[in-house]
């Protein structure tokens, strides 16, 4: 038996050894690889789309009372007892839910001013209408509680037009052949974004929105451009913001009670689609995105490079490349009063450096407006500026506040009118933060009672204060200044800001000493004069860390090497204990 | 010759069969599969890697040697424990099953003299003779062995600049009073007042089930079905709960994205069905500032809500959570 396997297997034994060993090897070393290049974003699965051609309702059958009972369980709520877009939730929301009596919906497959198909109602019940609040129910409703409620929306809300009118012909548009995106098609759909179909008048230059603020849809709601860089915020993304098909079916079919028309007649199959690749490379970066939110994902710490030798950048086009913006995502204050519910920076992208004396911090985010303080100034909200103040009075006589038992209207829905403010940022690290022992922080809303916070505010007429916070009601604007403003520029529905501070300074009890290695608690705040916020009416984001990366010590470079060594010394120790053993044996074998 | 040619070529091909499917796993973990695909693809990694040993060994008549064997065995106890096993277990748990694994596997291979014979020649031909292959398999092995530890050693070595790990308690112990509007509010003996049935007595626990479902705004609305709707008036309109918690009270509102503690979750059965109303109440009468220091006061977004709301508003909007989720607050005894 011991000398059948001796004879036999040998030689197998020893190739499989060699490959059995290496295979591992290359295994686990493709296997890291692969998982750390695997960093990609989903692409949802295929939407379901009505035949091209000449449609009739009534594809999908639903139950219209089974579709009733889910309607006042989920979505009376925002759209109203009788579908009107006037639910207890309307007060609250800038993008106001869908009035459904009029039979107007903007995310079709039809032409301009038609009804939409039953497969374009049920995807926006199951993917949600992105960049408002309308969840994807698909995830939440059964397959067939979303029909029923589509089959309800149609017969029994809609009431200005009938969905089986026999005179009503719906055409369907047809994607035809897809061109796929090349710096060709680009410069081809760049060319009639900017003259032939003029989408440059409205969406702005670089797609931010920024151009004509001072339109309204069809209910009288102000209603601005999309931001065509933010495409997860796109109504009509269907949860798959980078796929140019969803630009290719708005370019073609417009958007229903919107400003935006339909240019199927007035553009080409093909040029719709160089558009549609056009729109899509105007995000500066493909970001992977969360399946959760559809929104981009983001983590946590706020990485800081060191920069050894020359001095941080001066500008916003050099010196930054080393870093990838981080992305910051935005809420608004609906927490203390003032609450406010619309904030209209919903994230920043930061980066930052430092050397051995000071940090900078690179801010960029989307606004479509300059805004300037204007004290004496009328308020400016009519429809010439963005404001979130500029919409119809809603009646809110209905909700009392029966604190002080008073009736009327509720506050901070219709302020009074004031002036317009500055833009603002500001950066808040908890004072004496090194002291307080994680996790302990002040409250993130500038700081409590007890412990407080060191807030960096920057404002578009060019002022940068360093303020002592103990409290959205109690700030107070410290006499030694150390922050200073390297470069600020607003271009085309964008800021950019860079700030500077030394890293120690000399008011260490109020002042944030930023030190490297450490998790430094860090919180950002923003605002948008035009939109009428000022001091709480902001934009505000949870606790992040800003984490000052120190250089990475000598001792990581060799140690490895010597470890390498060693074992290599140990395997060649066991050959000739290996080799020594055969010969002290080979006697008596033979 | 030749017939050992062909072995030898089925032991290559078993071995890169090996190598795909752990590549394909360590890939696959990222999101190169759709969840359906991939969890079928598990089952075929464990099934395929028996299969061929089947195959190699019993049908082809090839005799696998213990070192081969050892690791086909290993890796399919690996991949078991990690792909197969839903929920996924910790990574202690799982180093305690592939620990036994591995002594077991160790006793097989040891278990008679020639069995061990057979487990350990290939190595010591490895590591002694001089003739081709065997040089070849001396040079990989002391590259890639000493190679691997001294990456695991600099990858260790990296300094890291992750996320503190900070520990925040969900539901901590509630006070066991709370004064809100000037009222003193006590957790144990507390009741919703809004908890009333049509002939305007207390509903018990359980018995508002009937109205689960049921139509709050149109046609002859119950008494309990309209505290519902002014509740949920509340929760959409005067407070703006959804903001956060959703329109369908899942935690996934527009805002939710951006805090950090998420918002919670209330149709999930962990939250509002585990607690009893009169917690609920204290939670959204004072919200984050009043949680203890394991709650993480400062790094919650909830409001004190009663700032904002009456008590009457506040006991409202929780009959309207237990509605529209469907649970039953906990109850005392």
């Amino acid at each position: 038996m011991m000398h059948k396997i001796k004879e036999a297997k040998p030689k197998i034994v020893r190739k499989g050894l060699g490959f059995g060993v290496s295979v591992v090897a290359a295994a686990l070393i493709l296997g890291a690889a692969s998982s750390a290049s695997a960093q990609k974003f989903k692409i949802g699965p295929a939407p379901l789309e009505p035949n091209p051609g000449v449609y009739k309702p009534g594809t999908i059958p639903g139950n219209i009372e089974a579709g009733k009972a889910v309607y006042f369980r989920k979505c009376v709520w925002c759209h109203g007892p009788d579908g009107a877009g006037d639910g207890p939730s309307a007060i609250r929301l800038v993008t106001k839910p869908r009035n459904f009596n009029q039979g107007t919906f903007k995310i079709r497959h039809t032409g301009s001013g038609e009804l939409p198909t039953d497969e374009d109602l049920f995807n926006s019940v199951t993917h949600g209408l992105s960049g408002s609040v309308m969840p994807p129910w698909g995830k939440i409703l059964k397959k067939k509680e979303i029909e029923d409620v589509v089959s309800f929306i149609k017969k029994e809300l809609v009431k200005d037009r009938e969905f089986d009118d026999p005179d009503e012909e719906i055409a369907v548009i047809a994607y035809g052949t897809q061109i796929l995106s090349s710096p060709e098609s680009i410069e081809l759909g760049k060319d009639i974004y900017m003259n032939k179909a003029k989408c440059v008048e409205c969406h702005g230059l670089t797609g931010k929105g920024n151009g004509n603020l001072t339109q309204r849809d069809d209910w009288g709601f102000p209603i601005f451009p999309a931001n065509l860089t933010k495409p997860w915020n796109l109504r009509g993304n269907r949860r798959d913001p980078y796929n140019p098909r969803n630009i290719f079916r708005e370019v073609s079919t417009g958007l229903n009670g919107t400003p935006m028309p339909s240019f199927k007649d007035e553009l080409s199959e093909e040029e719709r689609w160089h558009v549609a690749n056009f729109v899509i490379s105007l995000t500066d970066v493909v970001r992977p995105m969360d399946p959760e939110t559809n929104k981009p994902m983001f983590g946590f710490v706020i990485k800081s490079k060191f920069v050894e030798e020359g001095g941080l950048p001066s500008t916003e086009d050099e010196g930054w490349n080393v870093l990838e913006p981080q992305y910051v995502a935005m809420a608004s204050q609906i927490i203390q009063p003032p609450r406010h519910f619309i904030r209209t920076v919903d994230d920043i992208r930061v980066r930052s450096l430092f050397n051995d004396k000071d940090i900078v911090f690179l801010l960029e985010w989307d606004d479509r407006t300059e805004s300037l303080r204007d004290e004496n100034g009328e308020a400016k909200y009519d429809f010439k500026r963005l404001s979130s103040l500029a919409f119809p009075a809603i009646n809110t006589t209905q909700y009392t506040h029966e604190n002080n038992r008073e009736k009327g209207p509720l506050k901070g829905v219709n302020p009074e009118p004031v002036g317009i403010y500055n833009d603002g940022i500001a950066l808040q690290f908890p004072q004496v933060w090194e002291t307080l022992g994680a996790p302990l922080k002040p409250y993130f809303i500038h700081g409590d009672e007890k412990y407080g916070v060191d807030l960096w505010k920057w404002q578009s007429d060019g002022t940068v204060e360093e303020i002592a916070g103990h409290g959205i009601d109690a700030l107070e604007v410290r006499e030694d200044q150390n922050l200073k403003i390297v470069y600020s520029k607003w271009e085309d529905g964008r800021w950019q800001l860079i700030l500077k501070r030394a890293l120690l300074t000399e008011d260490k009890e109020k002042s944030a000493q930023l030190v490297t290695g450490k998790n430094i608690p860090m919180t950002f705040f923003a605002w948008d004069g035009d939109a009428g916020e000022t001091g709480g009416r902001m934009a505000l984001s949870t606790f992040y860390y800003l984490m000052m990366e120190p250089p990475i010590p000598q001792t990581v470079y060799i140690v490895p090497p010597i470890v390498f060594f060693v074992f290599v010394g140990l395997l060649c120790w066991a050959r000739s204990a290996a080799i020594q053993y055969k010969k002290d044996h080979e006697g008596e074998e033979g | 010759m030749n017939m050992l040619k062909n072995k030898t070529l089925f032991v290559q091909v078993l071995a890169l069969i090996l190598a795909i499917p752990v590549v394909a796993w360590a890939g696959g973990g990222g999101g190169a599969f759709s969840a359906g695909m991939f969890s079928v693809f598990k089952v075929l990694i464990v099934l395929g890697l028996v299969f061929f040993a089947w195959i190699i060994k019993d049908k082809m008549g090839i005799p696998l040697p213990k070192l081969i064997q050892a690791p086909i065995l290993w890796i399919a106890c690996y991949l078991t424990f990690r792909v197969l096993l839903v929920p996924p277990i910790p990574f202690s748990l799982l180093a305690m099953y592939m620990g036994v694994c591995t002594v077991v596997i160790f006793l097989y291979c040891s278990l008679t003299t020639a069995s061990w014979e057979e487990f350990s020649h290939p190595i010591a031909v490895m590591l002694r003779e001089d003739h081709g292959t065997a040089k070849m398999s001396r040079y990989a092995t002391f590259l890639i062995i000493p190679g691997l530890i001294a990456f695991q050693t600099y990858s260790q070595m990296l300094p890291k600049f992750g996320e503190p790990i900070e520990l925040r308690t969900v539901h901590p112990a509630p006070p066991a009073s709370t004064k809100v509007h000037n009222k003193i509010v006590k957790l144990q003996t507390a009741e919703n007042p809004f908890r009333i049935g049509d002939d305007g007595n207390y509903l018990k626990v359980g018995d508002e089930a009937q109205y689960f479902g049921g139509n709050a705004w149109t046609g002859d609305v119950p008494k309990f079905l309209q505290q519902v709707q002014q509740g949920g008036t509340v929760f959409f309109g005067t407070a703006g709960c959804f903001f956060c918690h959703g329109d369908n009270l899942d935690g996934k509102g527009p805002f939710s994205f951006a805090f950090n503690p998420i918002p919670a979750n209330f149709a999930d059965s962990g939250t509002i069905a585990q607690l009893q109303e009169t917690f609920v109440f204290w939670r959204v009468a004072k919200g984050g500032p009043d949680l203890p220091r394991e709650g993480f006061p400062w790094a919650s977004a909830m409001p004190p809500w009663e700032k904002h709301l009456t008590t009457n508003e506040i006991w409202k909007v929780i009959i309207f959570e237990y509605w529209h989720t469907g649970f039953f607050p906990r109850t005392w005894g």
